[in-house]
């Protein structure tokens, strides 16, 4: 345990102390002994950040309710912690006990976005950790990750030990029992062992030759490794555990309140989107279940509002009972219903009415490309009617607001399409003014968020090469200023430069490591934070360690190149991928899979029924 | 009909932030199923009132807080209720029903009292300090607000300031709406004289004024 007076004397320095204290209702406390398990789940992110992470929370209370395991928690330190604990001379400690993270026995890290990777060297570092796995000896934790980063693991293959590769329900269990059984033969047995285990990739254990224009050669696994480490998929996700006594936060978490998962994958097929692809299959959780669940977590958290969370809620096939059964309960009891990721085309008015009864919300669409065509090679099976439609019948019933999310570089893209993102604002303005006074909301108002597009492994646009810095700002340029004719119009942007470094990072392989300490030696933290976003450094850091970044984010890949990630199985045939890539620049779309099995190779691998 | 609740503020919640602790009541009332009345308006709230914000990191033996009660509850009732509702380093002590005349709570106090302790070594050093500082008529320090230096005279807020069992001191000033003392104003300005001492501080009353005494505040407004 850390020196808990000296932490007391530098809490009242730093902002929010409440980050560090733990101690929040519903926090786990059990007894230690010799023989329990000691695990820490680490997020590479803030504190309001990783509260808000539906997969910690799930898996948190899971380790916790085995027998002999005790699971904690730890968060990034902001910055000024950071230097607040340089400075007392203290490592990174769990919340619960205050342990240093170098005293636990396994430390488990959830990896949801790139550019969270300084983060997690800086957490290793700081919690006192040796940051390449090669460096740790038997007395060191076992460093495990997950989560969706991990389905491309490589840039980060020399500081993990193993990967949990898809859902951790049932290998995080079969993990820790396999820990428990072998400790004593050290930490190589363990990992050995452990490679046996489905869905856990333990990356020393795979070799990686390289032809001489720096592409893959292959990929050579050791004996007792598989070739492919396919995904896990919980084996029934309706019953599977979740958590109903969450932690509630002293301080407000980015999400606060009760979330439910009442489903898991999406079946769209949109070709940009990895999640669409490496979640599949779609499973719904019971209605009757779920609504359980929410008066429960209302109960135990006290929470002011329930949010219905998945890639794509309105999918849900019995969403409209879920919803009116949910709003009727909590009436009057001043809990209000979100549902987030609502597709344009599933939301109808029946239950939109009702969502509105409980709290006024703006709407929020994700019509990702402005013009048909464009949507079209991306499949999102969207039209311009669905989308004014949609937009229609919301102003109608009062909403002035609507956001609106877009990206921009996807293949094939034209000005033409950028164009199209501008002409969709000022039609949806028209809208507005054509509802009668009395009906609509007063103020419109319009925000148009656009993102830059970042080719994903698993994807049918993993082979993509990504635009240039330079081109996406011309984009950006362009539709700021046709953007400025509508009146009404918030314009978002993503900056182009953090788009780089997760198309570089996302396709990544295990040679960017030494650039991954060069940032971090550079002092580059949480990148994904505007305000801390260096990219002088970061270029510094490709500079010192004689990397390009383009050779990662420009380059078209072909079709028979080995990928970084090749040894990732999601149950998606590359062959299939390749075909809905080919579909793409044939504007031919792919249904929804659910009016028919599409052949995208889950089925085969035993994934899908 | 409204309830005054007083509670402890200690351990990790002392780390709470004022529009946190806000938060963490609503919570406790939901959970506790206390038919506590909401605010009309967009996004109803609980309506819930705290007599007097505290600095984050300071512990407090008596925070008071009013809630407006939809139906007839009796304070035992309540203090139980809420007590097993709210979270660790929270801790419920007291509930009064508030006489219906009574201002709110925010608007009755006048005074805080706040404990002081200190490294022993000091003590002497302090004792004489505070001795210069009850025999002056003007004690002048420097104190930013947005920013801004500015000298302020604050020994009319002093009301009272003395060492218990030369152990701690204690300090009473004023906490009116109408102008409060930051107890670690005077700390700091003791620690000028004395050299740098570590303390801990915490708030342990708050009163109202009636009839020109001081008196405990839930007191001063029970009904």
């Amino acid at each position: 345990m850390i020196d808990i007076k000296k932490l007391d004397s530098i809490l009242p320095n730093v902002q929010k102390p409440a980050r560090y204290t733990g101690g929040e209702l519903g926090e786990i406390k059990k007894d230690i002994d010799e023989n329990t398990l000691r695990f820490v789940f680490c997020f590479p992110d803030v504190y309001e950040v990783g509260m808000s992470h539906m997969g910690t929370s799930i898996l948190y209370h899971l380790a916790n309710s085995l027998d002999g395991v005790y699971a904690e928690r730890c968060f990034s330190p902001w910055p000024d912690m950071e230097s607040a604990l340089k400075e007392a001379d203290m490592p990174l400690f769990s919340l619960e006990t205050k342990t240093p993270l170098s005293g636990f026995h396994i430390v488990g890290i959830n990896l949801s976005y790139e550019m969270c990777y300084t983060n997690v060297l800086a957490m290793l570092d700081l919690g006192r950790i040796p940051l390449y796995s090669k460096d740790r000896d038997d007395t060191a934790p076992v460093v495990i990750a997950g989560g969706g980063c991990a389905y491309n693991p490589e840039p980060l293959a020399d500081f993990i030990d193993l990967f949990v590769i898809g859902e951790g329900e049932e290998v995080l269990p079969e993990l820790i029992a396999l820990y428990k059984k072998s400790k004593a033969a050290g930490r190589q047995a363990f990992l050995r062992k452990a490679a046996g285990i489905p869905g856990v990739y333990v990356p020393a254990l795979y070799d990686i030759v390289y032809k001489s224009d720096g592409a893959i050669k292959e990929i050579v696994a050791a004996e007792g490794a598989p070739k492919t480490v396919q995904k896990r998929i919980a084996a029934d996700f309706d019953k599977s555990f979740f958590p109903v006594s969450p932690i509630v936060p002293y301080l407000a978490a980015v999400h606060d309140r009760v979330t439910l998962e009442v489903m898991r994958g999406c079946t769209r097929g949109c070709r940009f989107c990895q999640a669409g692809f490496v979640y599949r299959p779609v499973r719904e959780r019971d209605a009757e279940r779920l609504i359980w669940q929410a008066k429960e977590s209302i109960k135990n958290t006290g929470h002011e509002e329930v949010s219905l969370a998945s890639l794509s809620t309105g999918d849900y096939s019995d969403i409209a009972r879920l919803v009116c059964t949910l709003s009727d309960d909590f009436k009057g009891s001043g809990v209000s219903l979100a549902v987030p990721s609502l597709r344009i085309d599933s939301y109808e008015g029946e239950y939109a009415g009702r969502l509105k009864q409980v709290r006024n919300t703006g709407l929020t669409f994700a019509p990702e490309a402005g013009t048909q065509r464009l949507r079209d090679i991306i499949n999102k099976n969207l039209s311009d009617d669905d989308i004014y439609a949609a937009v229609k019948d919301a102003f109608e019933s009062g909403t002035n607001g609507v956001k609106l999310y877009f990206m921009m570089g996807l293949p094939g893209e034209t000005m033409d399409d950028i164009a199209g993102i501008a002409e969709m604002a000022a039609c949806i303005r028209r809208i507005y003014y054509e509802v009668p006074k009395v009906r609509r909301g007063g103020g419109f108002r319009l925000t148009v968020s656009v993102s830059c597009f970042v080719p994903k492994p698993h994807t049918p646009f993993q082979w993509e090469a990504q635009d240039s810095i330079a081109t996406l700002m011309e984009k950006q340029n362009f539709l700021k200023n046709v953007l400025r004719a509508v009146k009404g119009v918030k314009f978002n942007w993503h900056d182009a430069k953090v788009s780089r470094l997760e198309a570089v990072f996302a396709r990544g392989d295990r040679r960017l490591s030494c650039v991954l300490v060069a940032a971090y030696r550079l002092g580059c933290r949480f990148d994904s934070w505007k305000e801390y976003f260096d990219y002088e450094k970061w270029l510094g850091a490709f500079a010192g360690a004689d990397m390009l970044p383009a050779f990662y984010a420009d380059r078209v890949r072909g079709k028979n190149e080995a990928l970084p990630w090749d040894m990732i199985g999601t149950g998606v045939t590359k062959d299939y991928l390749w075909k809905e890539r080919t579909a793409a620049y044939e504007k031919k779309t792919t249904p929804d899979c659910r009016q028919g099995c599409t052949n995208c190779g889950l089925k085969k691998a035993g994934l899908c029924q | 009909m409204r309830i005054g609740l007083e509670f402890e503020k200690k351990d990790a919640a002392k780390y709470i932030s004022h529009l946190d602790l806000q938060r963490a009541f609503s919570r406790a009332i939901r959970r506790s199923g206390l038919p506590v009345a909401f605010s009309a308006g967009f996004n109803p709230h609980y309506r819930v009132s705290f007599a007097s914000a505290l600095a984050l990191g300071m512990e407090s033996t008596c925070e008071c807080v009013e809630m407006a009660v939809e139906n007839d509850v009796s304070p035992d009732a309540f203090l139980s209720a809420i007590g097993k509702a709210l979270p660790p380093g929270l801790y419920a002590k007291r509930a009064v029903r508030l006489a219906d005349n009574a201002p709110k709570l925010m608007a009755a106090v006048r005074e805080a009292e706040y404990k002081v302790i200190f490294e022993k070594a000091y003590l002497h050093e302090i004792k004489s300090v505070i001795c210069d500082i009850i025999a002056s008529r003007e004690v002048v320090v420097k104190k930013t607000s947005k920013g801004d230096v500015k000298e302020i005279d604050i020994r009319s807020m002093i009301i009272m300031l003395d060492i218990i069992n030369d152990e701690c001191l204690r300090m009473r000033l004023a906490a009116a709406p109408s102008g409060s003392l930051k107890p670690g104003l005077i700390v700091e300005e003791i620690i000028k004289r004395t050299g740098n001492f570590a303390y801990q501080t915490i708030r342990t009353g708050l009163y109202a004024h009636a009839g020109g005494n001081a008196i405990d505040l839930l007191t001063a407004c029970h009904e």
